[in-house]
């Protein structure tokens, strides 16, 4: 501390030399002559440093020019300050935010009611369009193709609601009115585009100034004009105005599209904007932007589709018809040509399958000496050879004895006068041969051919008792009827067998409504009631024995209880056909096999374990 | 210069220019221009929307000798005359690059509204070149025009012509000497 003055620290401490007070006192007397002022000056400066007034005080003084010098050499300042700034900021609005509020304002105010006009301007005006097509199935198919292409649903409904075209687009100068550039679809007759577009500017201005109140909309103006099925789409930009005319409807996306084209023309064209003096050549680079605009389109063509679609309807129709002809015409055959099967003599048709696309099936068995074979009465028939494969055999016992050698002995029959066949009033279907006298000596007759169960009974009575006419006795030991057959026990037998054959598939616990259970169960119905006809010819008892069975999935116990509830539910089913039919219900057991008789063995696939879902059929037949 | 259009002929300047027409009702702005412009709008917007806008091509000299000739198409926005109850719509001045003003030489009350036109165009868009037209010069023996108020005006214009809308004197004139001066 050089300029330390203070009194106290000026007297000597006792033990000094008074030379040196002496001295002191001298230098002390120059030093007072030579910075006196300065040394005050600089006591009252330390005051002040002390005291803390010179930072307030004369920093206010300073500090707006320091600020500007600062600023004037860059950014250091501004730097420098941000965060403190920011810090001030956040701590004012923390305290209190109105002020802020009010100062922000009237900037956001005008901001976000700007942009919330748009966006329900744009809302509203596609909303029509939005009901219009989003429930409808070509918006669905629209939906599809703006995924599949990837456009956005707007761009693919611009593209397929075209029921406009923009035919004229003009770039104005937003100050002057003045034509800009202007481009026109082909075919379209322009008025002078250059007084249009004056004009156009004129309206615009008009419209604005007279119902335009609030300061804020005096910048939109006018976006569009509408005359009778043409309007005019005005887009403005800061320097340009774009008007497109737009014949018929255009959707609110086309306004995306002139907004692009606004925007583009301000950034390609900014100094020519900006500098314009009326020389509207430098414009016609705008050309692409402008025709851009000219988007034309007509109504999706309607006419084409249905025209398509009733053909295709049509055709279908067609098609059914002919169907259903064909089915029925077939089926109108096969009865036919199953009847006169049935009708035939010699023939016993035991099962036949009608198959309208593939081959139909027939099987029986006939007599060779039938007057028409089965394969006659196909050929007679309507139904075409080709459709069927018969399965006919030659029924044995029928044909046991054709050999010629007999004839002799039954011609000697006749000779003799006597005819068993008369006595025992014969169908014309049982013939009687002689045979050679044998060791009793009585005359022997060898039966042969086909007759009813009752007949050959009561023929059998007959001879029992013995009686004969022309004087020959005839006894029970003079016919061998062992090549006679038994008409109805042979027709007992073949239904027996045709009821066996058949099966009821259950796919689904006891479930019997499927279309193939009940056709099954129809079938069975007719094979009982031609057993039960059989069997009360040939006097027997009929017990019809249903047997229901499972697949081997599952637990022993609970398959033998499904497999008798398969087999009661048939049971009813098929009392049920069979009252339809008239037939007296057949006495009925119902059997419950479990999974012991399985179709396919349990090791077979799971789909082919189904067959062993099913329902069986036997004749039990007891003599009374 | 460097996007010229494909069809324009080189060596004609293609310009644009907007220019209004003012003037008193009744003074015979309408009448003035009819003859030489080209309309396509009827005369009735001038009573719905104030203005009606006609074209005008007009063929100016090089600037210096032996410069190709300049082609200017004036866009002329024929303004509805104002009077007592009708204000000029000054919205329309806006990018104006002169005016034709138009006084009824047989009323002087014409040329008081012109030059309160005047001051108010000054007030709107600023200084601009005009053009003053003294109509219905073929009544000169009935004009009572104020001195002192025509020489303000005179001076102050680009040229003064007395014209008639009956006989297109001097309407040409008028159109080359304000587009000259606007191009210039």
């Amino acid at each position: 501390m050089t300029l330390d003055t203070s009194p106290e620290s000026e007297t000597p401490s006792e033990s000094s030399p008074p030379v040196t007070a002496e001295v002191e006192g001298a230098l002390e007397e120059l030093r007072q002559l030579l910075n006196g002022p300065e040394r005050e000056e600089v006591a009252g400066l330390r005051e002040e440093v002390r005291a803390g007034q010179l930072n307030a005080k004369s920093l206010a003084q300073v500090l707006p020019s320091a600020v500007r010098l600062s600023g004037e050499d860059g950014t250091q300042l501004a730097d420098a300050l941000s965060p403190t700034v920011d810090r001030a900021i956040e701590v004012s609005i923390e305290r209190n935010p109105q002020p802020m509020i009010d100062a922000i304002f009237p900037i956001i105010g005008p901001a976000i009611r700007k942009a919330v006009s748009d966006a329900l301007a744009k809302a509203v005006s596609g909303l029509n369009e939005t009901l219009e097509h989003s429930l409808s199935i070509q918006s669905i198919r629209w939906r599809l193709e703006a995924k599949r292409t990837g456009k956005t649903f707007g761009e693919v409904l611009l593209l397929k609601t075209l029921r406009y075209r923009v035919e004229q687009v003009f770039l104005i100068h937003a100050e002057t009115g003045l034509l800009l550039h202007h481009v026109t679809a082909p075919d379209v007759a322009a008025r002078d585009a250059e007084l249009v577009s004056g004009m156009l500017t004129a309206v615009t201005d008009f419209v604005r100034d007279s119902f335009a109140g609030r300061e804020d909309d005096k910048g939109a103006g006018l976006q569009k004009l509408r005359v009778g099925g043409t309007s005019v789409w005005v887009e403005r930009g800061p320097h340009a105005v774009l008007a497109a005319a737009v014949r018929g409807e255009g959707p609110e996306g086309l306004r995306e599209v002139f907004e692009e084209s606004v925007e583009s023309v301000h950034q390609r064209f900014h100094q020519e904007l900006e500098g314009f003096e009326g020389d509207n050549a430098l414009f016609v680079g705008t050309d692409p932007d402008l025709s851009r605009c000219l988007v034309s389109a007509q109504m999706p063509r309607r006419g084409k589709h249905p025209l398509m679609r009733w053909l295709l309807t049509a055709l279908l129709l067609a098609g059914l018809v002919a169907g259903v002809a064909f089915a029925v015409r077939s089926t109108l055959r096969w009865n036919r040509f199953v009847t006169a099967l049935r009708m035939n003599p010699g023939v016993l048709l035991v099962d036949y399958n009608h198959n309208w696309w593939g081959q139909s099936t027939v099987a029986g068995l006939y007599d060779v000496r039938a007057r028409k074979t089965p394969y006659m009465v196909l050929n007679e028939s309507e139904v075409s050879v080709g459709e069927v494969l018969p399965n006919w055999q030659i029924y044995e016992k029928f044909s046991r004895r054709t050999d010629s050698s007999v004839s002799a002995g039954e011609a000697m029959a006749v000779n003799e006068g006597v005819d068993p066949a008369a006595w025992l009033k014969a169908p014309a279907s049982v013939r009687f041969k002689r045979r050679p006298v044998g060791v009793s000596g009585e005359v022997q007759w060898a039966a042969h051919g086909a007759a009813s169960h009752a007949w050959l009974k009561k023929a059998r009575v007959q001879l029992a008792a013995g009686g004969g006419a022309n004087g020959v006795t005839l006894t029970a030991a003079s016919v061998d009827w062992s090549a006679v057959t038994d008409v109805d026990a042979v027709a007992l037998e073949v239904a027996t067998a045709a009821l066996a054959a058949v099966e009821v598939p259950m796919p689904n616990g006891a479930d019997v409504s499927s279309p193939e259970a009940q056709k099954q169960i129809e079938r069975a119905a007719d094979r009982v009631r031609e057993v039960a006809r059989c069997a009360a010819a040939l006097n027997y008892r009929f017990t019809l024995v249903l047997t229901g069975h499972t697949d081997a999935a599952g637990d022993a116990q609970a398959n033998e209880r499904l497999s008798l509830a398969r087999a009661e539910a048939v049971a009813e089913a098929l009392k049920i056909k069979l009252k339809v039919l008239g037939e007296r219900p057949a006495a009925m057991v119902k059997v419950g096999e479990g999974s012991r008789r399985p179709r396919v063995p349990g090791t077979a696939l799971d789909e082919l374990q189904k067959a062993n879902r099913r329902v069986m059929f036997e004749a039990r037949l007891e003599s009374r | 210069m460097n996007r010229l259009p494909r069809g324009a002929v080189k060596d004609v300047v293609l310009k644009q220019a907007k220019v209004c027409m003012l003037g008193a009702f009744a003074v015979g702005k309408t009448s003035l221009v009819s003859r030489f412009v080209k309309s396509l709008f009827s005369e009735k917007y001038h009573s719905t929307i104030g203005v009606k806008i006609d074209k005008k091509v007009v063929t100016l000299p090089g600037v210096d000798a032996g410069d190709a000739p300049r082609e200017v198409t004036a866009i002329l926005w024929d303004l509805e005359g104002e009077d007592d109850l009708v204000k000029v719509q000054t919205t329309y001045l806006r990018g104006a690059a002169g005016y034709l003003l138009v006084v009824d030489g047989t009323r002087p009350e014409t040329l008081e509204t012109a030059v309160v036109l005047r001051r108010r165009v000054e007030h709107e868009v600023g200084v601009l070149p005009f053009v003053l037209l003294l109509n219905k010069y073929d009544l000169e023996d009935a004009w009572q025009l104020d001195g002192d108020m025509l020489l303000g005006l005179r001076e102050a214009s680009v040229a003064t012509f007395n014209a008639s809308a009956k006989s297109g004197l001097n309407v040409e004139e008028a159109f080359d000497a304000l587009l000259g001066a606007v191009m210039a």
